[in-house]
């Protein structure tokens, strides 16, 4: 039976599983947990959080596979159910924020092949975790595990140009993070990333290459501007 | 370009210029502050810039192995495991009568004086993380109601039918108010609960003998104080029944890393499962935080 569920595709063995066949929806969950896993981990950046989430993730996906339309792709389903699961782990945390690190027993280091620089990994994860955690699901999702922004939008119940918005500011957040880009301002080098302080007075520049060393703008007058996400699909909002 | 910097830079705008997702007014000033402003002139080239080389690096982080410890594979395999199939057939005239009991209980467990968890009366115990399990406040059901036995065999949960219980009076769940924070690995502490069942009687389940600390009244008569009303209690535990069919055997009012939570024992076919929900339990579902076999 194991060979005859191996053979099955993602949305005949829900099928089955709904139907009461046992083994069909563990099959599912070895094809797809380490894209799941990496999900997880890459968005919580913590391994205990990222197992709990899958694992309530899987529960709940168990439990509600019979409300499966076949609308999506089983997979898209999965990650949509992974994701909300990580997303609800990451705002409990927000009061007690963490700036973990992966280790090699996250599974996130130690690939053989192909050859990567594994402190561009820990640097590059522990800049994501300080990301928001909408805009780092976003962009996990979308730059590191290759899904398409409509896929994304999809997952996350969102349009797509929310999903842009999303993405596009995490790359600017991540670039300071890691150094590509530079914010002049002295009023806001130390914690450029905590909100309110994506307002810059002065010059934003790279600190590989030109940097645009400008003076600094105007003192600004009232609160920091933040600028909500757009939405809008196509992004014409 | 042909001014100086005159506009502070919004880095998020920039963004979501550089993204395409601005509407035609607000991309059109953007665009013109980039033609006008040298601060925003720079800005702009920077961030298209380091927009790729931030690619770059997600994409090198990406390229590392990704795959899900063995250890954690096999501790979810064990939780599906626990679960019960999807072709099983539920009861409903098992069901309906279970809800007919919790509520009963729930009644009970009111009129004994759950309503502490409002902070009104019962057990003042003093309680801390290490507490014992004896300590926690006991919110048992009044004297006319059966005693708690939380180790009985007939949790009448067999196979084919998930939501039904024996008539007998194991089916009350142990309510206390521990206030204990617990974490995924602590959860199982449940059982120490489990073992002390609650006295037959209500001026047994008072423990005036103790006072109960801040940090559990708070647990339990702030974010959970909509749970102690027994409708809203019992249509929580249907909800975490929906969900893990089972008996439930503790229902604690406490916390979950750091988070007010409602931790639930519950004894299934041929396992158990802890089972932790939110504040909103049994609203639109469950609420739930997380389940993890015990």
């Amino acid at each position: 039976m194991g060979r005859a569920y191996a053979e099955m595709d993602d949305a005949a063995l829900l099928r089955a599983h709904v139907a009461g066949n046992g083994e069909a929806f563990g099959e599912l969950v070895r094809r797809h947990r380490d894209r799941m896993w990496a999900v997880a981990i890459r968005t919580l950046g913590d391994r205990e959080d990222a197992a709990d989430a899958v694992q309530d993730a899987l529960v709940s996906a168990y439990r509600s596979a019979h409300r499966f339309r076949g609308e999506s792709a089983v997979t898209t389903w999965l990650h949509r159910i992974v994701v909300n699961a990580c997303l609800d782990r990451a705002r409990r945390r927000q009061s007690r924020p963490t700036v973990p690190l992966p280790d090699t027993d996250a599974g996130l280091v130690g690939a053989a092949d192909p050859p990567v620089d594994s402190d561009t990994a820990l640097v590059v994860h522990a800049a994501l975790s300080r990301l928001p955690a909408e805009q780092r699901v976003a962009l996990v999702l979308l730059d590191m595990q290759g899904y398409s922004v409509a896929e994304i939008a999809e997952m996350l119940g969102v349009p797509e140009g929310t999903v842009k918005s999303r993405c596009a500011r995490a790359r600017a957040r991540l670039a300071v993070l890691l150094g590509h880009l530079r914010l002049d301002d002295p009023r806001h080098t130390d914690h450029p990333l905590d909100e309110g302080n994506q307002q810059v007075g002065g010059d934003v520049g790279t600190t590989r290459g030109a940097v645009a060393g400008a003076e600094p703008g105007p003192p600004r007058s009232g609160p920091p501007h933040v600028g909500g996400e757009v939405g809008g699909q196509g992004g014409v909002a | 370009m042909s001014g100086d910097t005159r506009h502070p830079v919004d880095l998020d705008t920039l963004a979501d210029y550089t993204a395409g997702v601005l509407d035609g007014a607000e991309a059109a000033r953007v665009a013109d502050l980039i033609e006008t402003d040298t601060g925003w002139a720079r800005a702009y080239e920077a961030l298209v810039r380091a927009e790729a080389a931030v690619r770059d690096d997600l994409r090198a982080a990406a390229a590392m192995s990704d795959h899900m410890p063995d250890d954690v594979a096999a501790r979810i395999d064990a939780a599906l495991t626990s679960l019960p199939e999807r072709g099983a057939v539920v009861s409903l005239d098992a069901a309906r009568a279970r809800r007919r009991r919790i509520a009963t209980a729930v009644a009970g467990v009111a009129a004994a004086g759950v309503a502490v968890l409002g902070g009104l009366s019962l057990a003042n115990t003093q309680m801390s993380a290490g507490m014992e399990a004896a300590d926690a406040p006991v919110l048992a059901p009044e004297a006319a109601e059966p005693p708690v036995a939380p180790h009985g065999e007939s949790d009448g949960v067999g196979s084919g039918d998930m939501g039904s219980v024996t008539g007998d009076s194991s089916a009350w769940p142990l309510v206390i108010a521990s206030g204990r924070d617990y974490t995924t690995g602590s959860v199982r502490d449940l059982w120490a609960y489990a073992g002390a069942a609650p006295p037959a009687d209500a001026d047994k389940t008072s423990r005036p003998d103790m006072a109960m600390g801040e940090a559990p009244r708070a647990a339990a008569g702030g974010a959970l104080a909509r749970l102690a009303a027994p409708a809203a209690l019992e249509a929580c535990l249907a909800a975490i029944n929906a969900i893990q069919p089972g008996q439930p055997v503790v229902v604690d009012f406490a916390r979950y890393e750091g988070a007010p939570a409602l931790v639930t024992l519950v004894r299934q076919t041929a396992s158990s499962i802890v089972v932790v929900v939110g504040p909103d339990c049994g609203i639109s579902d469950a609420d739930m935080i997380t389940a993890v076999p015990a």
